[in-house]
């Protein structure tokens, strides 16, 4: 059964994933420079696996949507964790509950289709790339030996209270630190985060077999079609949004 | 019923709207779940002679009222272009109008006549003005302007639209082009734009400037198509520029635009695309215009009298 699905390079879209839903925000909690943000949308089909993103636009806010990974996901409705900074997420994690937000998606590969499915993963993040990594194992725990994640402020405790991570401003440790101290040989790694998180483990284990980073890039349509967040691989070049957003460190040596 | 297709001796188009170069990549994505048949057609993604990579990231960027590009024409080149593209595209139900960009006039030549003999190439469109690509495709001179098209022309049979940047030379330009043998104009492409990252004090693209669409270009696009068709009144004409509702069409249209391209608007909601050409026809239903070829350049005409 898990065999099947092992390393299929994309998910088929379905209608749906094109037609823009109005939803609405129900919940928006904000510590520590991010936001933990709850929709609700009806009807949201297929629903977002971990590792998929929406893009989503404000009515009031820039013209172009903005790709956000799920951090949790159901039928009627969907879970964001955000950076409290910049134009759609500095307003998202503002806006009063009842506000409308446009949702299309999902978009992406799920990260359970992209990695080997024969290792356990010590799950890697900073910051709100923490999100999909926490969709993921939730979904998909069997896969999961240990987590390594930080955060800059203690203050997101608030919005994460049952997750396990490194406070920088409580000890000085950061995921990366946590990730020196817990990896062991043999693990397989899914990292997100701030690129000079990704760039680190690149350089430390591009030679795993299984160390991967879900990049982040400049979406445009989100689908494949507009060639904005295109990257440069070892196998050519690939759409992120299409391709990824899970890339194996070792097809992109220019990463750290 | 209000007709809503739209019609030239050299082929019809079953609604107003096109899919503008690039947005749409090659139709493939949206023709798994939208309907092409509510499209006049679908313009590629520009090809070139040999693949290309396009400018290094970050090459997309907002900006108030759209967004400002700098891929720089990345497409997989003439070669595979035909083994691997092609193909598909012959299987989509609309118009296609393949997107041409060289280095020289003589690439374009070589382009133009490599796919003449081959099915699923509808239209040729030039694209002599990327903002996106040094030195090259940006003919800003009449007379470099006329050299591509020439080539093309005498290459290839197929009709032949040339895209022209907005410029103030606009007129010459068209001229040059429709006179070399263009048998149409497609007026504007993204306009030359720049962001600044005040945390650093440097553009935020890594190319530096880049092509601002989206609604921001709206106005500038109806001014030039207004420009072209009171200079060109019988040319055929694709107005391109900010379009996103239908109402933006229809101004589109009434400046002087035979059929309206839309390139940023597919990117923000492509659904909402594919609904323009209904809405354009619920539109002319409601106030009883027959054809939508009556809305071309009815602003050069005074309009119509609202009643
Ligand atoms: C697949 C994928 C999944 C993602 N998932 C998430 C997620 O779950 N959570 C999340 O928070 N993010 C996520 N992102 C990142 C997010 O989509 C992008 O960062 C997006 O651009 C944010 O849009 P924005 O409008 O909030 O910020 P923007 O306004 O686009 O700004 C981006 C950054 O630039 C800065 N900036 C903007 N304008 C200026 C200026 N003039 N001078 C200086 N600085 C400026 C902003 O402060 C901000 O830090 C994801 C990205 C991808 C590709
Ligand atoms: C992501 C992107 C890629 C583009 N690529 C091309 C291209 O390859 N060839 C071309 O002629 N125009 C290209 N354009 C320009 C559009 O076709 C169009 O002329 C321009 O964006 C203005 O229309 P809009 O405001 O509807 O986007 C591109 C635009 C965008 C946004």
């Amino acid at each position: 059964m898990k065999a099947d699905i092992r390393k299929r390079t994309r998910t088929a879209h379905t209608g749906p994933s094109f037609l823009v839903r109005r939803a609405r925000i129900i919940d928006v909690r904000a510590a520590g420079g991010y936001a933990r943000v709850r929709i609700a949308i009806e009807g949201l089909s297929p629903i977002p696996a971990p590792g998929q993103f929406l893009m989503v636009r404000l009515p009031w806010g820039p013209a172009l949507p903005r790709a956000l990974s799920t951090l949790a996901a159901g039928p009627d409705w969907v879970e964001f964790l955000l950076k409290a900074e910049g134009a759609l997420r500095g307003a998202m994690a503002s806006s009063p509950r009842d506000a409308a937000v446009d949702l299309r998606g999902p978009y992406g590969v799920p990260y359970i289709e992209r990695i080997d499915d024969r290792r356990t993963y010590v799950l890697v993040g900073g910051g709100s790339g923490v999100a999909p990594l926490l969709h993921f194992a939730a979904s998909h725990p069997e896969f999961v030996e240990r987590t390594a994640f930080g955060f800059r402020s203690r203050d997101v405790r608030d919005l994460l209270p049952e997750v396990d991570f490194a406070c920088e401003d409580e000890t000085g440790e950061t995921a990366e630190d946590r990730l020196s101290a817990r990896w062991i040989e043999g693990l397989g790694i899914i990292a997100c985060g701030p690129e000079s998180l990704l760039a680190s483990v690149a350089r430390r284990h591009r030679a795993s077999p299984d160390a991967y980073v879900s990049l982040e890039s400049r979406l445009g349509c989100g689908f494949g079609a507009c060639l904005s967040c295109s990257i440069s691989t070892t196998s050519g070049m690939r759409r992120v949004c299409v391709d990824g957003p899970l890339f194996p460190c070792s097809e992109i040596p220019w990463l750290g | 019923m209000a007709r809503i297709d739209v019609r030239h001796a050299k082929g019809s188009f079953r609604t107003p709207i096109v899919l503008a170069s690039g947005p749409a990549g090659f139709g493939f994505e949206l023709a798994e779940t939208l309907d092409f048949r509510s499209l006049g057609a679908l313009t590629t993604k520009t090809i070139t002679p040999e693949p290309r990579a396009g400018n290094p990231q970050p090459r997309l960027l907002d900006a108030p009222g759209g967004a400002i590009n700098s891929i720089g024409l990345e497409n997989p080149g003439l070669d595979a272009f035909r083994g691997n593209v092609l193909p598909r595209l012959r299987e989509l139900a609309t118009v296609r109008i393949v997107s041409l960009a060289g280095r020289t006039p003589d690439e374009i030549s070589h382009l133009a006549a490599a796919l003449e003999t081959e099915p699923g190439v509808d239209w040729l469109e030039l694209n002599l003005s990327c903002p996106n690509v040094r030195g090259e495709t940006m003919a800003d001179r009449p007379n470099d302007v006329a050299a591509y098209v020439r080539e093309a022309r005498s290459a290839s049979r197929r009709p032949l639209l040339v895209k022209l940047p907005s410029c103030d030379n606009l007129v010459a330009l068209g001229e040059a082009a429709l006179s070399a043998g263009a048998d149409g104009l497609t007026l504007i492409n993204a306009v030359r734009g720049l962001r600044i990252c005040v945390d650093t004090g440097r553009a935020f693209l890594a190319r530096g400037t880049g092509g601002l669409c989206g609604p921001a270009i709206l106005p500038i696009a109806l001014a030039r198509v207004f420009e072209a068709r009171q200079a060109f009144p019988d040319t055929f004409l694709i107005g391109t520029g900010g379009v996103t509702r239908a109402r933006d069409a229809i101004e589109m249209l009434c400046a002087g635009a035979n059929l309206v391209g839309v390139g940023f608007g597919v990117m923000a909601d492509p659904a909402a695309t594919f609904a323009l050409a209904a809405e354009i026809e619920q539109w002319l239903d409601e106030r009883g215009i027959g054809d939508v070829a009556d809305l071309v350049g009815a602003a050069h005409r005074g309009g119509w009298s609202v009643s």
